[in-house]
């Protein structure tokens, strides 16, 4: 009620301080327009019957329309397993991820040990270390484990994530040090402490690191790219263009897998959308 | 206690990862149920479109012709082929059975990733004898054989006949009407240009990339211009281009885009302007013979590029089927895979629906693929063709010629500018 | 002893909580930074190490006119998009911040091309930028411009063709971080400003714009690195051409250890890339810190 009400009051002085205001509404919705329509154009040629091609850009949109090339693809290509590889993926690059920081940071704020600012700032280097430029001896060094062409090889190298522990470090700390301490006295065992008590508070950074590392995965394309070698074990990025190099090239094909890799997603972030932004509000300004 | 139990369930969890992705080389290849008691044998292919299809056909009739293996036939792209071939056979994970072109086998066979098979294929019984000897050549080193030859596939032109029909150009008995002279070819398109609607495209071409590449091969070989690099030694030539004919042939190529307008630049698929109907003429390798014949409406007419300077030549090069090199190989999967060999060339016929010329003169002399109609139209210009260069380098110098050749068709870059970067890059990759 | 003993103890406990990160960090972040190092002192290819080199590949890659050509790409990236997103997002958090009923629409439509694969992306961009048939030249064929532009072929359309498109997909990304620190001004600055009677504008200028200012600086910072990173969507849209006149560092570096066939020289390369990403994170951590305090 409350939040309603103040909002609406910032909305009636908004209209009365800028004398711009519709135009700008305006220019929005047409920014907005020009955004989405990419997309959207993407949808209605995926309808459009196999092979249709055009120069008249109206036609695009015109019936008749078909659903047989979402049908054909899924039927007749790998592009579900393509969609199953990065969902699969980027959940279990998700939870390990979580998991490993969240000990860590949980250690780093909480547990008395030796050289423990040693480790955490050796931890932290890890920022300054770009993937994309150790990505060669990389790739020698998953090659040598023997985890080249494997769901191991796309997810373990990318779960260390200096990021999160420095986050949820800074969350922990802020867990207070009464609760901490009254667990303590009760012997309450560290493990209990971590899993009982401080992972449940620190639930909105886990989320927000959580869908970061998501996104961050399922977009993922230049180590996929490199260590992967088996079409069955693709993920959509790197599946994608195969369905662009053939011989002979298309509009409607190669849209309908666009489409089909992009509908789960579009519904997700219209479900999502607030946690989402949350999320990268969050980490992104941390990061 | 539950401290413990959390370790070791993270260290499950990373064992389990890590164990779901390496169960060796069966990873490479689709699962698919093996018949009982078979060999499996994973072979790998680069081929796409109509090439695609008539492979699958050789495999299926040989996986069918016995019972003791099994091909499992897994189509790569074509863009990457040869990145993922040296990463997969690197890593272990490659297949046990694949395609190179022969321009790739030194490259291949130097680096020590190709088996000599010249034992097994006497046990096979692989009578060499029988195949065409400048394709076999290719594919012999220091009297080793390193691979099995299955076609060779030129580069040739295709003419919509009723297109050029419709522009006077063909002859009653059918036959093309192009004088084979440096203007009588340009003067061809020209006609097709003048005489067909504004929409019609005269000649459907790439502006990047291989088929310009190859046309310029062609051209720079009717010149008499031979080589590249000298063709001596594999693994130390030196650099020998005769520039003249480099750049006469590049800029008569030039031509055709440039000054006279006949190939629309940057055209997105050319093939897919010939394929329906679009376009007058296209000049591509001799598998798209397989794509046309299938499409329906359109009539064709193959013919081997015109001799416009004077020496018959066009360029080529050849499918060859190889055993990658593995510490631990298995044998028989390997002899398996020397038996699918020899089935598919003395089936050849098979592979030659995709448009290919047989790499075996028996099979080019057989009734079934005499009956094929367009192959024996061109199949003659196996005797002609010009092999690129046999060295290591010959990935790398396409790479430099094709991407310098690229500029030179857009009109951003002059011959003479092309050619010296040219020489600078090769000399560079050599040395 | 007795309290060696216990410090001990307290490091036991605490080593099952560091372990697992430890292990996948050393193995896959510090690692490769050594296995770099031998792997660009060396002859070294796909299949196997060959001979040792000293630092010959970093004299190839002085003398490499092409790793100059793809240092420069990624760096004429950094310079096109940095500042045209900064200011894009920035605009679009302005018109995203309206208090309309549009509001989540509009946020909804700036961000959405983000949460898209970049093959997505790239294959959309293709489709509309390919010449005579493709959405945008038939459009300006449909409004009576005869042009045919050659949108991924012509070497200065193809960067415009790159920018355009890497601005429409990661802008939202952007404009989410402006768009929360706007949020974050006190509406009683506002207020206050009115009443002594300030235009829009002077709003704007003294105090929007002042208060943008600290996350303006990390998005342009977190720009830069990302920039040099660029890989993906060139290869994907151009493959770096026109003849090589947008082919990124990475790409270079991709080629010539993976096509190439030369892993050694591509890890000397990674080592130039390395530093410069470095110095750069060096930078961003170096201001956050100033920030923060």
């Amino acid at each position: 009620m409350a939040e309603n009400s103040r909002k609406k009051r910032a909305k009636i002085l908004e209209k009365k301080r800028d004398p711009f205001r519709s135009l700008k509404i305006a220019i929005g919705l047409g920014v907005a327009v020009i955004f989405i329509f990419p997309i959207i154009w993407m949808l209605f040629v995926s309808i459009k019957p196999d092979g249709f091609t055009t120069t008249n850009p109206f036609e695009w949109f015109a019936p008749p329309y078909t659903f047989s090339n979402y049908i054909d693809l899924i039927m007749n290509s790998l592009i579900l397993k393509w969609l199953w590889n990065s969902l699969f993926v980027a959940t279990i690059t998700t939870i390990l991820t979580l998991f490993i920081t969240a000990l860590a940071a949980f250690a780093i704020s909480q547990m008395k040990f030796r050289f423990k600012n040693t480790i955490y700032i050796f931890f932290l280097l890890g920022l300054m270390i770009p993937g994309e430029a150790t990505i060669i001896p990389l790739y020698e060094i998953v090659k040598n484990l023997n985890m080249i062409d494997s769901y191991a090889g796309l997810i373990l190298p990318m779960i260390a994530s200096p990021l999160g522990v420095i986050i949820l470090k800074s969350f922990f700390d802020g867990v207070p040090q009464e609760i901490i301490e009254s667990a303590t006295i009760d012997g309450c065992s560290y493990f209990k402490l971590f899993y009982k008590i401080v992972l449940p508070l620190a639930k909105p950074a886990m989320a927000a690191i959580g869908i970061f590392t998501f996104i961050g995965s399922w977009n993922n394309f230049l180590w996929p790219y490199l260590s992967i070698l088996s079409e069955t074990l693709y993920t959509l990025p790197v599946g994608l263009p195969v369905f662009n190099s053939n011989y002979s090239q298309a509009y409607v094909e190669p849209m309908t897998a666009n489409a089909i890799a992009s509908i789960p997603v579009i519904v997700a972030f219209l479900i999502f959308e607030k946690q989402i932004v949350k999320g990268i509000s969050f980490t992104g300004i941390k990061g | 206690m539950k401290k413990t139990f959390l370790f070791l369930l993270l260290s499950l969890l990373l064992v389990l990862t890590a164990c779901s992705g390496s169960g060796g080389s069966e990873e490479v290849a689709p699962e698919v149920e093996l018949p009982e008691g078979t060999t499996e044998v994973v072979m790998w292919n680069l081929f796409g479109g109509g090439d695609a299809e008539y492979m699958e056909e050789t495999v299926d009739a040989f996986n069918e012709s016995q019972d003791e293996y099994y091909v499992n036939n897994v189509m790569q792209e074509f863009e990457e082929y040869y990145t993922k071939l040296l990463t997969s056979i690197g890593a272990g994970k490659g297949p046990d059975l694949a395609i190179s072109h022969s321009h790739v086998l030194p490259e291949l066979v130097s680096q020590g990733l190709v088996v000599d098979m010249t034992d097994i294929a006497a046990d096979v019984g692989v009578s060499w004898e029988e195949f065409n000897q400048n394709i076999l050549d290719a594919t012999v080193y220091e009297n080793q054989h390193f691979a099995i030859p299955i076609d060779t596939h030129a580069q040739i032109m295709y003419v919509n006949n009723e297109l050029v029909e419709e522009a006077g150009l063909m002859n009653d008995d059918g036959s093309i009407d192009i004088e084979e002279s440096p203007e009588g070819y340009i003067e061809f398109f020209k006609t097709l240009d003048e005489k067909l609607p504004e929409e019609k495209i005269p000649f459907s071409f790439s502006s990047t990339g291989s088929d310009p590449y190859w046309l310029w091969w062609a051209m720079y070989s009717q010149l008499g211009g031979d080589h590249i690099l000298t063709e001596d030694n594999l693994e130390n030539p030196t650099y020998d281009i005769d520039l003249e004919k480099a750049k006469k042939a590049a800029e008569y190529v030039q031509s055709l885009y440039q000054e006279h307008e006949i190939i629309p630049l940057n055209i997105a698929d050319f093939y897919s302007e010939f394929q329906s109907g679009n376009a007058a003429t296209t000049t591509t390798g001799v598998w798209a013979t397989g794509i046309w014949e299938t499409t329906e409406d359109l009539e064709f007419t193959p013919l081997p590029i015109p001799n416009v300077f004077g020496e018959q030549a066009t360029w080529a090069s050849s499918h060859t089927l190889i055993l990658p090199y593995y510490e631990d190989a298995d044998t028989e999967v390997q002899k398996g895979a020397v038996e699918f060999m020899k089935f598919a060339t003395d089936n050849g016929a098979m592979w030659a629906e995709a448009g290919h010329i047989p790499s075996k003169d028996s099979v080019i002399e057989s009734e079934e693929f005499q009956e094929l109609p367009y192959r024996s139209d061109y199949a003659e210009v196996a005797d002609y063709v010009n092999f690129v260069d046999r060295n290591i380098y010959a990935r790398g110098i396409e790479e430099i010629i094709t991407r310098n050749l690229d500029s030179i068709w857009s009109g951003e870059v002059g011959v003479e500018e092309a050619f010296s970067s040219i020489e600078t890059e090769i000399k560079d990759l050599i040395e | 002893m007795n309290s060696k003993r216990k410090a001990w103890m307290q490091d036991l406990r605490a080593i099952p909580f560091l372990l697992p990160f430890f292990i996948a960090y050393m193995i896959f972040t510090i690692f490769p930074i050594l296995k770099g190092l031998e792997m660009s002192l060396y002859d070294w290819n796909l299949v196997r190490k060959l001979e040792f080199v000293r630092l010959e590949n970093y004299k190839d890659m002085i003398g490499d006119q092409f790793f100059w050509d793809s240092l420069w790409n990624t760096t004429l990236f950094v310079i096109l998009t940095t500042p045209t997103m900064v200011a894009l997002a920035l605009g679009l958090a302005l018109l995203a911040n309206l208090n309309t009923k549009f509001q989540t629409f509009l946020r909804g439509s700036f961000f959405l091309p983000s949460i898209l694969s970049v093959a997505v992306i790239s294959f959309l961009a293709i489709f509309m930028l390919q010449p005579y048939n493709g959405l945008i030249n038939s459009v300006l064929h449909l409004i009576g411009i005869e042009a045919e532009p050659f949108w991924m072929a012509d070497k200065v359309l193809a960067w415009v063709s790159i920018v355009v498109v890497t601005l429409w997909w990661t802008v939202g990304f952007n404009m989410i971080l402006f768009l929360a620190s706007l949020q974050d001004i006190p509406e009683s600055l506002y207020e206050a400003s009115e009443i002594d009677g300030a235009t829009r504008w002077e709003q704007f200028r003294y105090i929007t714009f002042p208060q943008l200012i600290p996350i303006g600086r990390v998005i342009l910072l977190l720009q830069i690195l990302a920039s040099y990173k660029v890989f993906a969507q060139i290869l994907l849209i151009t493959g770096g051409g026109p003849s090589g006149s947008t082919r990124p560092l990475i790409q270079y570096i991709y080629e010539v250890g993976f096509t190439k066939n030369n892993l050694g020289y591509a890890a000397a390369m990674s080592y130039a890339l390395f530093f410069i990403l470095l110095v750069l994170s060096i930078v961003q951590l170096k201001s956050q810190r100033s920030e923060g305090n």
